[in-house]
């Protein structure tokens, strides 16, 4: 962290030397429990099926939308606000992408048959518009918290009703139909060489901005300053309002961005869908070693994090493992994940 | 005065027609609280109680909520009946929450109650149109046995636990692949919920773990649509055969593109339109209700590639919105 020379009081003081900060930081300790559970799993399941590249390749497929807004969210919980709301974003963005998608693919009599003349187009089009849609549900949280001085957590949850609401209304209640299935088969369960999903490869590249973006430059000082104490980054000179305005802007870009790599991973719109996907990716954050009151922040910790339920999911499958017991696992490897690094943390730093 | 009175008059009944939707409208109000909205098949459903209730003249309130989830439905029950409405179609969500609601309309407010889609556990209602879905999942597991030649490992997707006509799919299945295919092995049931990206990740897992799979049945749409995002994502498009419930627009031609290899057909539409007709005809003393079956079957098929075609299964598949 780059902020020792910043007035920022929670942040962690600048250790000995890098090296051991790092030993003791929770994305490190979340990646060990991560390859324990990959390794158990492999050792433990039939011919070491998890192990295989194709199952490993396709659980960072499954994790990438999860993945990508827990980075987004990252940054939103390091200014101190909260963002309830982006699940029914991506709905609302799906919904707002398949509908300009197909509408600009083709007329109404070829869609339905499975022409699409002006796909290429359609795709274009389609992407802008579900980004644009996610923005400018972003702003609208932004602008509501900003504005009227309400705490985000109760603004995103009243916008989490009026978004899947307004995904209703606008798809009349019924998934977009006609979604071409290319999107798909071209390139939502795609590898690239056979091992990285396209899907996981935009996270990826996506992440890895709004890491270096966090680490090291002013923005994101200046996200972790207002997180850290609003009142002292407003002295320090930043002007808190615009800037999470911003955050929840870009939040919403990323949500913009899942509807549409939801949108080619299911070939079609999922309007009943992503009820919990908020609380997983602000799971993922939390256990990934961001603290969820502001001011520290991990892009990396809520990266690994977010794969955990995945490669457990997957694991226990695997393992055959009954559905309702899967339930029961589920949580109780998560309270121990997030048990077992805070001892391992609190042991090195005494 | 006079003059006044009649155009008041003229007004007030124009009114009334305008306002009821329905110029043959007799004034019969019928409450249809939905399982949920949102889905072809309760939009098949909707287009068939509009039908009946326009042929027979009844004025007909649609209402679900958008997810299948008892405490949702309940508020929109309650406002239903608030409505005061003469008869009532309900598509419960839970088997036993709704009981005593609906025992105190039909046997206190002497309000007709049909249910369909799902169905209480105690026969309170005047009757219970549903599909069997004991007998579709038999039929999903014949049409499984063909898909796959008889023997091999099948997988079923689920619901949620707890969803009784849900897991009647699934048992339906499983006993009709018991009794007469004992080659098919059946792997334990995935329940994802109404989740597409898990039921993705389960199947994605169960074809790792078992190389041998060869056939997926799932009961529900979110769970096809999963299931075949991860067999084509695993590259065995067509080779790990799909059965799936329901026949949306979409699924129809997923069907005929090779994605799914079997599609077990409900009667929505039936369902709809019967329900609206039985309530009408209990109002207007046509029927008796202690005469009627507890429960009415109405007739489904499973959809193939190769008899899509035939008028008998071309009018059973869904619609996204009525024609």
């Amino acid at each position: 962290m780059t902020g020792a020379a910043q007035p920022t009081p929670s942040a962690p003081s600048p250790a000995p030397s890098r090296l051991a900060a790092a030993v003791r930081s929770t994305p490190v300790g979340m990646a060990v429990i991560v390859l324990a559970l990959i390794i158990v799993f492999g050792v433990l399941s039939p011919n070491g099926a998890f192990f295989r590249i194709s199952n490993l390749s396709t659980i960072t497929l499954n994790v990438a939308v999860t993945m990508l807004l827990a980075v987004g969210t990252t940054f939103v919980l390091a200014s101190g606000e909260l963002d309830l709301s982006i699940g029914s974003n991506v709905v609302l963005s799906s919904v707002v992408a398949a509908q300009v998608l197909v509408g600009v693919s083709g007329t109404y009599d070829q869609v339905r048959v499975g022409e699409y003349p002006n796909l290429p187009f359609g795709i274009v089009a389609g992407t802008i518009a579900g980004i644009v849609a996610g923005m400018a549900f972003g702003a609208i949280n932004g602008l509501l918290v900003i504005r009227l001085r309400i705490t985000s957590f109760i603004v995103t949850l009243g916008t989490m009703g009026i978004g899947t609401g307004l995904a209703y209304v606008v798809s009349n209640g019924l998934n977009v139909p006609n979604v071409p299935r290319v999107l798909q088969t071209g390139f939502g369960v795609q590898k690239l060489f056979g091992i990285a999903p396209y899907p996981m490869i935009v996270v990826l590249l996506i992440s890895a901005v709004l890491w270096y973006a966090l680490r090291s430059t002013r923005f994101g000082l200046h996200t972790l300053a207002i997180g850290s104490s609003r009142e002292a980054a407003e002295r320090a000179g930043i002007r808190s309002s615009r800037h999470i305005l911003v955050l929840f802007i870009l939040m919403g870009a990323l949500a913009g961005v899942a509807a549409v790599l939801d949108l080619t991973r299911f070939a079609t719109t999922n309007i009943g869908g992503h009820q919990t996907t908020a609380l997983a990716a602000i799971a993922a954050v939390v256990i990934g070693g961001t603290s969820l009151f502001g001011g520290r922040a991990t892009i990396a910790g809520s990266m690994v994090a977010s794969l955990i339920p995945v490669v457990l999911g997957t694991g226990l499958v695997i393992l055959g493992v009954p559905s309702f017991y899967q339930l029961i696992v589920v949580g109780a490897i998560l309270i121990a994940a997030v048990f077992v690094d805070q001892r391992r943390r609190e042991r090195l730093s005494s | 005065m006079n003059k006044r009175l009649k155009y008041l008059t003229l007004a007030l009944g124009l009114s009334t027609i305008l306002g009821s939707g329905s110029v043959f409208a007799a004034g019969e109000k019928i409450e249809f609280v939905a399982g949920m909205v949102g889905i072809p098949f309760y939009t098949t459903m909707e287009c068939g109680a509009r039908d009946a209730a326009k042929e027979l003249g009844v004025s007909l309130n649609w209402q679900g909520a958008p997810q299948w989830d008892i405490n949702l439905q309940m508020p929109i029950l309650e406002a239903a009946i608030e409505r005061s409405p003469n008869g009532m179609v309900l598509a419960p969500n839970d088997p036993d929450a709704l009981i005593t609601i609906v025992d105190d309309l039909v046997k206190n407010k002497k309000i007709p109650v049909v249910t369909v889609d799902g169905n209480l556990n105690k026969p309170v209602d005047v009757q219970n149109m549903r599909t069997d879905n004991l007998t579709a999942g038999g039929l999903a597991a014949e049409a499984m046995a063909q898909a796959i030649g008889g023997e091999g490992t099948v997988l079923i997707v689920a619901l949620n636990p707890g969803v009784v006509g849900n897991q009647q799919r699934a048992d339906g299945f499983l006993k009709v692949l018991k009794d007469k295919y004992p080659k098919i092995t059946v792997l334990p049931i995935e329940y994802p919920g109404s989740d597409q990206n898990k039921a993705a990740e389960v199947v994605a897992a169960a074809i790792q773990a078992h190389p041998d799979l060869k056939g997926i049945y799932t009961t529900h749409s979110n769970a096809a649509v999963g299931t075949s995002s991860a067999v084509i994502g695993a590259g065995l498009g067509g080779k790990v055969k799909i059965i799936a419930y329901d026949a949306d627009p979409q699924q129809v031609r997923d069907l005929k593109a090779g994605v799914y290899d079997a599609l077990v057909v409900q009667s929505p539409y039936l369902e709809g339109y019967n329900s609206v007709k039985l309530v009408t005809q209990i109002l207007r003393g046509e029927v008796d209700p202690s005469k009627l079956e507890k429960v009415a079957y109405p007739p489904m098929v499973v959809a193939t590639r190769d008899n899509l075609d035939t008028p008998e299964v071309k009018k059973g598949l869904y619609v996204d919105a009525c024609p």
